[in-house]
C-alpha cells in the first residue's frame, strides 16, 4: 500500500483518519474533466464523515474543506498536504463545523498529481441545520432573480439590466 | 394600415430570422400587430422609437488563478428575442407584450413605439432561435432567464438605452444578481453551433435546454433544487447542466467546459457515441469509445475557441483557481501512455486535424467541415463501435481526399502511437498499451466456428479501462437466430452492438456464465463486447466466447436469465454516458 500521509498530525487536527483501504470503484456518469478521485460524506448537522476514493495514483495531494452559505469548519481546512495515494486507495475523513442558518455548504476540494498531471476536484454537500430555511433574507434576495410570467405565458426568472 | 404593414414585417422577420440573425441585422417587427387587436391597430405609431444594444459582462479566465474579474468586458448578447413590454407600474410583470424582435450579431435592437404608450420595459430573453438554445433555471421550475431594464419614459422621438447583463460582481464576491451568467453560457454555445452552420449551412441542432443556476453544485441528488453532480450533458434529458455555486465551483465563463459538454450534445443529437463514460482521466488506458469521446469533447473546445488552444477550468474560493489547463499543442507532453486507448492523443490528434499545419509532424489543417461531415457521415454509420479508428477511417475515406492528405494523417496519428489506420476495427494496430492482451482490438469470430479466449487485466481501476472490455466482430450470411455463450472464472457481461445499437444484452449473474439469444440479420456486422468487471485486483482471467446458430439453446437461456437475475449483483456499465 502507497498510502503517505506527511503531516497525520494536521490530518488529526481536523478529525480522524478512519480508514485507508482499497476498494472496488464503479463505474459513475461521466461530466467535465477533472481529478479522478471520488468524494463522497456522510453529513450530519455538525459534522461531516468523508471518503475520498482514488481512481488513480495520484502525488502531492492537497485536501482543502471550507464552508459556504454561513459554514464554519472547526479546525484545519487542510487535512491533506502533500499526499500520496496508489490507486483505488481509500481515504476517510472526520469534518466537524458550525452550520450556517438553515441551509449551507460543505466544499471539499482536491488538487494534486493524477498520472503526471496537475488535476483538481470540487465536491459540495449541502448542510441543513435542522431549523427552519432561512436562506430568503433580504440579502439573498437582492441577489436573486425575480420570478415572473412573459407574454406567452412562459415562466421567467427576471434579472434586472443595467443601464448605459 | 398599419396593423398590414407589421403583420408583413413579422412574416418576413420569421421566414429570414436565421439568415437575418447571422447577418447582424436585428430587424423590426412588431407582434403586436399579429394578432389584429382592435386595441393594437389603434396604436398610432408617428415614428418614436427605442434602440440601444444589449451586452453582457463576460468574465476572463487565466492559466493560474481562475477568474480575472478586473479584466472584465461587454460582449454582445446576439440573436435572442427582445420584447418591447408596456410598463402599467404594479402590473409590469404580466405587462402585455407590444412588440418583438431578434437581437444583432452587435446585440442591436429597435423598436417603433406606439404613440399612445409612454412606459415600457425592455426584456431579453436567454433563448435563441436558430440555433435553438435556451437557458434556464433548473433549480427555479425551469424559468427562461430573461434581463430586464428598469421602466423606460418614451415620450421623445428617439430614446437610446443600452442594456447590460453585469457579473454581479462586487468586489470580493457576488453581491448583486449573477445576471450576465445565463447570458455567458448562451453566447458560449451560440457560438460553438454558429461555428459549425458557417462551414455546413444546412446543419440543422434540435433544441438544447442550458440548465443553470446559482445553486448548481457538484453534489450528487436532485437536479431541481441544483444537486447536479457537475457540468454535463444529459441525453436523457437532453439538455446540458452547468455548474454555478459561487466558492464552490462555477462553469458560465469556463468556456471549454461548456464547449465540452456541447460536443457530447452534438454526438448524441446530429451524431453518435458509444462511450460508456465513467471515471476518466490523462494517463488512463481507457477504453476506446470513452477515450474518443473525452478527446473529442476537449478537442472541440479548442477547435470552436480557436487560437485559444489551451482547455481551462476554474473553481474554488471567489473562483480564483484554475484547476486545469490541458493544452491541446502539447503532442506527447502529459500523455504518459499514447495510443487509441489515450483520451490525451485522441484529444491532441484531433486537434491537429483541424488546426494549421503548424508543427513539423502537422501537415493536416481540414478545419471543421469535414470533421463535421466525418462525426455525421462515417463515424455514425459504423459497423464497429466510435473510437478513433472509425473516425480516422471515415476522414481518409471523405470523397476528394488527396494520396498526400492520407499520408499526413498517418503521420498524424503515427505522432500519438496510433498504426495508419486501415480500417474502422484497428485492424493491424500495433500499439498494444504494454499488454499483449490488448490486441487485437477486434476479433473476428466465426458463427458455428471455433471458440475463442478472451484475457482480461484484473489490475484495472475502472471497468471502463481497456484492459476490462474486448471486442469482437462476427457477420452472418443468412438471417436467423444466433446465440452467444461465454463462461468465466469471473463476472462478465455480454452486450451484441448493431452500429452501435443494443441488440442483446446479458449480465445476468456474477457467476461468470452468460448467454444471450437474438435474431441476427443477413450480412451483417455485429459487435460483440464482452465486459470484465473485476478491479483492483492482480494478474489476468480469462473468458471463453462461442457463437453459435439456434434457437432451442437460447430459449433455455432465457429461462435461465428468469431465475438467476435474482442473483444479479453487478451493474451493467450505461451504455450512454450523461
Amino acid at each position: 500500500m502507497k498510502f503517505k500521509m506527511p503531516t497525520p498530525a494536521t490530518a488529526l487536527v481536523v478529525g480522524l483518519i478512519l480508514s485507508a483501504t482499497a476498494a472496488r470503484v464503479q463505474a459513475a456518469p461521466e461530466g467535465k474533466p477533472q481529478a479522478p478521485v471520488e468524494i463522497a460524506a456522510t453529513v450530519q448537522v455538525q459534522k461531516a464523515t468523508l471518503k475520498l476514493t482514488f481512481e488513480s495514483a495520484a502525488e502531492q495531494v492537497n485536501v482543502r474543506v471550507y464552508g459556504v452559505d454561513g459554514l464554519t469548519v472547526v479546525g484545519t481546512k487542510s487535512p491533506v498536504i502533500s499526499g500520496t495515494f496508489a490507486a483505488g486507495q481509500v481515504m476517510t475523513l472526520a469534518v466537524a463545523y458550525t452550520p450556517g442558518p438553515g441551509t449551507s455548504n460543505l466544499a471539499v476540494q482536491v488538487d494534486g498529481q493524477f498520472d503526471g498531471k496537475r488535476r483538481s476536484k470540487i465536491s459540495s454537500f449541502t448542510v441543513e441545520d435542522g431549523k427552519a430555511a432561512k436562506r430568503l433574507s433580504s440579502t439573498i434576495s437582492s441577489r436573486s432573480a425575480t420570478i415572473s410570467v412573459d407574454g406567452q405565458g412562459r415562466r421567467i426568472a427576471v434579472l434586472p439590466a443595467e443601464t448605459k | 394600415m398599419h396593423g398590414w404593414i407589421n403583420l408583413r414585417c413579422s412574416s418576413h422577420q420569421r421566414d429570414t430570422s436565421r439568415g437575418a440573425g447571422l447577418l447582424g441585422t436585428g430587424l423590426l417587427c412588431l407582434f403586436g400587430a399579429l394578432s389584429l387587436a382592435p386595441s393594437d391597430a389603434n396604436a398610432d405609431v408617428k415614428g418614436k422609437t427605442l434602440s440601444g444594444k444589449l451586452t453582457y459582462d463576460r468574465v476572463p479566465q487565466t492559466l493560474d488563478n481562475g477568474l480575472n474579474y478586473s479584466a472584465t468586458v461587454p460582449k454582445p448578447i446576439r440573436n435572442v428575442r427582445v420584447a418591447l413590454v408596456e410598463d402599467k407600474g404594479k402590473e409590469t410583470n404580466t405587462g402585455k407584450e407590444l412588440a418583438s424582435t431578434i437581437s444583432g450579431e452587435d446585440g442591436s435592437y429597435s423598436f417603433a413605439i406606439p404613440d399612445a404608450v409612454t412606459r415600457v420595459r425592455v426584456r431579453a430573453f436567454a433563448q435563441t432561435t436558430s440555433p435553438a438554445l435556451l437557458v434556464q433555471d433548473n433549480a427555479n421550475g425551469n424559468a427562461l432567464y430573461t434581463l430586464e431594464s428598469a421602466a423606460i419614459t418614451t415620450t421623445s422621438t428617439a430614446t437610446v438605452k443600452n442594456l447590460n447583463a453585469a457579473s454581479g460582481w462586487g468586489g470580493s464576491y457576488y453581491s448583486g444578481v449573477r445576471a450576465a451568467a445565463p447570458f455567458a453560457c448562451l453566447d458560449t454555445l451560440y457560438t460553438a453551433a454558429r461555428a459549425f452552420a458557417l462551414v455546413r449551412p444546412s446543419v440543422k441542432f434540435p433544441l438544447l435546454p442550458i440548465n443553470w443556476s446559482v445553486d448548481n453544485r457538484p453534489e450528487s441528488g436532485d437536479e431541481t433544487i441544483g444537486q447536479i453532480g457537475t457540468s454535463h450533458y444529459s441525453s436523457g434529458s437532453g439538455g446540458i447542466f452547468i455548474l454555478g455555486k459561487e466558492d464552490v465551483d462555477t462553469d458560465e465563463y469556463d468556456d471549454h467546459v461548456m464547449v465540452h459538454e456541447w460536443g457530447h450534445y452534438f454526438e448524441d443529437k446530429v451524431g453518435r457515441s458509444d462511450s460508456i463514460g465513467g471515471t476518466h482521466g490523462g494517463g488512463d488506458i481507457i477504453d476506446p469509445r470513452v477515450a474518443f469521446g473525452e478527446g473529442w469533447g476537449n478537442a472541440l473546445s479548442a477547435m470552436i475557441l480557436y487560437p485559444d488552444s489551451k482547455y481551462k477550468d476554474s473553481g474554488g474560493l471567489s473562483q480564483a483557481t484554475t484547476t486545469l489547463v490541458l493544452d491541446m499543442e502539447a503532442n506527447g507532453v502529459n500523455d504518459p501512455k499514447p495510443g487509441w486507448f489515450s483520451e490525451t492523443s485522441v484529444m491532441t490528434l484531433l486537434y491537429d486535424i483541424f488546426d494549421p499545419a503548424n508543427e513539423s509532424f502537422d501537415g493536416v489543417a481540414l478545419g471543421l467541415g469535414p470533421i463535421y461531415d466525418v462525426m455525421t457521415g462515417g463515424q455514425k454509420t459504423t459497423s464497429a463501435e466510435t473510437t478513433v479508428f472509425s473516425f480516422i477511417k471515415a476522414l481518409k475515406s471523405l470523397p476528394g481526399t488527396s494520396a498526400a492528405t492520407i499520408a499526413a494523417i498517418d503521420t498524424l496519428t503515427t505522432k500519438s502511437h496510433i498504426s495508419p489506420v486501415k480500417d474502422e476495427f484497428g485492424t493491424g494496430e500495433t500499439n498494444n498499451g504494454g499488454n499483449a492482451a490488448n490486441l487485437p482490438v477486434y476479433r473476428p469470430m466465426t458463427v458455428d466456428g471455433a471458440s475463442l479466449t478472451l484475457t482480461f487485466l484484473g489490475s484495472v481501476d475502472n471497468i471502463n479501462k481497456l484492459g476490462a472490455n474486448r471486442y469482437i466482430s462476427f457477420s452472418k450470411p443468412v438471417a436467423g437466430s444466433l446465440q452467444v455463450i461465454a463462461s468465466s472464472s469471473s463476472d462478465i457481461g455480454l452486450t451484441v452492438l448493431e452500429k452501435g445499437k443494443e441488440v442483446a444484452h446479458a449480465d445476468e449473474t456474477s457467476s461468470g456464465t452468460e448467454q444471450l439469444s437474438f435474431d441476427a440479420k443477413a450480412n451483417t456486422t455485429y459487435v460483440l463486447v464482452v465486459q470484465g468487471f473485476v478491479t483492483g485486483s492482480s494478474g489476468q482471467y480469462t473468458a471463453s466466447v462461442r457463437i453459435t446458430s439456434g434457437i432451442a439453446a437460447a430459449k433455455l437461456a432465457t429461462a435461465d436469465r428468469k431465475i438467476s437475475a435474482t442473483q444479479r449483483t453487478t451493474p451493467s456499465v450505461p451504455r450512454k454516458p450523461s
